[in-house]
């Protein structure tokens, strides 16, 4: 009798083996749900601010893909400004600030005082605010044209923006400043490029009179 | 099997890099533009114009007794505000060259007149230009001052010669503020007292004015 159920029990086993064609061994498994990749973020808010001659210029802010400017109007030698742009990294990632640039100077016909200066009037045929008035820009607190006791001429606004590469960290404010002024004695900034040194030219102060500055600036942060 | 697919998603990645010729990083451009910086405009039109040059009065053929006005315009045609000063020249006396008896009389030199010594005049500025000397049209005084009527001032008169290399342009704020597009009057009133004798017959007196309209502060 033992003899017949040992021999059944090894029919079933291998009945069960072939039949089910199943062989589980020992595992143990584990998971790794939710990866996930998401891009980071670049997003830059300009803001722009002003001062200047009381009742002679108008701020608008602007902001994110508003355009933010100053405008200074009828302005006199004796006086002067300054516009700040500041520009802060909204987004996730660091990126490289640059900056594209275009400076305009116009004449804008001559009246008789300024028709009367000696040596002529809109030299360079593009008015005379781009040699006879002083600006300066800094960056973050730090001359990058000009300097704490020097105005250059406004000339060379244009390409010294245009030479802008700076980086700007996620969170991070990078502040532009252009100072502008306009002397009570006008000159001309002589062979040093400086104004407010030794080798100023003398120039009759009508000579910028109805003559303006128009400044347009992109500022692209880059990744 | 898995080789095969690896393969076929690196191709696809690098068919993407270089069929598609371009690589765009992300950037976000912001413009700021239209700042702009415009001078204003500092302008005095005399008489209409400007540098006329133009005489307020040119007299001829006057006595003892007679008097009169004459004026031309002053007008501020700039975009600011500025301050009117006032300046007179040298005073030139002429004597006659004529030939009747109380001409070329040689008083006080040969070929110098005596009409600026004389003949007496009021500057003046006619603020509201109503042609008549009322309430704050301005009187240049020849020590150089400037009275504003408010009252019962009346215009003072002095001989011409007495005006001779003066300026007005008190405590340095100027004769009067011109706003643009003011306009007022300057007046010259003469008056060439009956006291005058024949020594003045056939004299001239030429005197000279600068009017500068300057920015406020400027001086």
């Amino acid at each position: 009798m033992k003899k017949v159920i040992g021999l059944t029990i090894a029919v079933l086993l291998s009945v069960s083996m072939l039949s089910t064609g199943a062989w589980a061994f020992w595992a143990d498994t584990e998971s790794s749900a939710n990866n996930q990749l998401t891009a980071g973020t670049l997003d830059m808010v300009p803001t722009t601010s002003g001062t200047g001659p009381a009742g002679k210029y108008t701020v608008t802010a602007g902001g994110n893909e508003v355009n933010g400017k100053v405008v200074f109007q009828k302005l006199l030698p004796g006086e002067s400004g300054s516009i700040t742009w500041t520009l802060v990294n909204n987004g996730s990632l660091p990126g490289t600030l640059v900056i594209s640039s275009t400076v305009t100077f116009l004449e804008n016909g001559s009246n008789e005082p300024e028709s009367a200066v000696p040596g002529g009037n809109n030299r360079g045929g593009n008015g005379d605010i781009d040699e006879f008035v002083g600006v300066r820009a800094k960056r973050n607190g730090t001359y990058f044209l000009g300097d704490a006791s020097n105005y250059v001429p406004f000339s060379g606004l244009q390409t010294a923006l245009n030479l802008e590469s700076q980086a700007l960290a996620a969170s991070g404010t990078l502040t532009y400043v252009l100072e502008w002024a306009i002397a009570s004695d006008i000159k001309g900034a002589g062979d040093d490029g400086k104004f407010g040194t030794g080798d100023d030219v003398d120039v009759n102060e009508n000579i910028i009179q109805s003559d303006t500055a128009e400044i347009d600036i992109t500022f692209t942060l880059n990744q | 099997m898995k080789k095969l697919f690896g393969l076929t998603i690196a191709a696809l990645l690098i068919i993407g890099m270089v069929g598609g010729g371009t690589w765009a990083y992300f950037s976000d451009p912001e413009a700021s533009t239209d700042n702009s910086l415009a001078a204003g405009t500092l302008d005095l039109n005399w008489d209409g114009g400007n540098d006329s040059g133009v005489a307020v009065l040119n007299l001829d053929t006057k006595a003892p007794g007679d008097t009169g006005e004459a004026f031309k315009l002053l007008k501020n045609v700039g975009s600011l505000t500025g301050e009117l000063d006032v300046a007179t020249g040298v005073v030139t006396n002429t004597e006659s060259i004529g030939a009747t008896e109380y001409e070329a009389d040689d008083i006080g030199g040969g070929g110098v007149g005596e009409l600026g010594g004389v003949a007496k005049i009021a500057l003046w500025i006619d603020v509201n230009k109503s042609g008549a000397w009322d309430n704050g049209d301005i009187n240049l005084i020849n020590d150089q001052s400037i009275v504003t009527k408010s009252g019962a001032e009346t215009l003072d008169y002095q001989t011409i010669n007495s005006y001779a290399s003066k300026t007005w342009n008190p405590s340095n704020a100027g004769v009067k503020q011109m706003a643009p597009l003011d306009e007022h009057r300057f007046y010259i009133s003469y008056d060439i007292p009956t006291t005058a004798d024949n020594t003045i017959q056939g004299d001239s007196a030429k005197i000279s004015f600068t009017f500068t309209l300057e920015q406020p502060a400027a001086d």
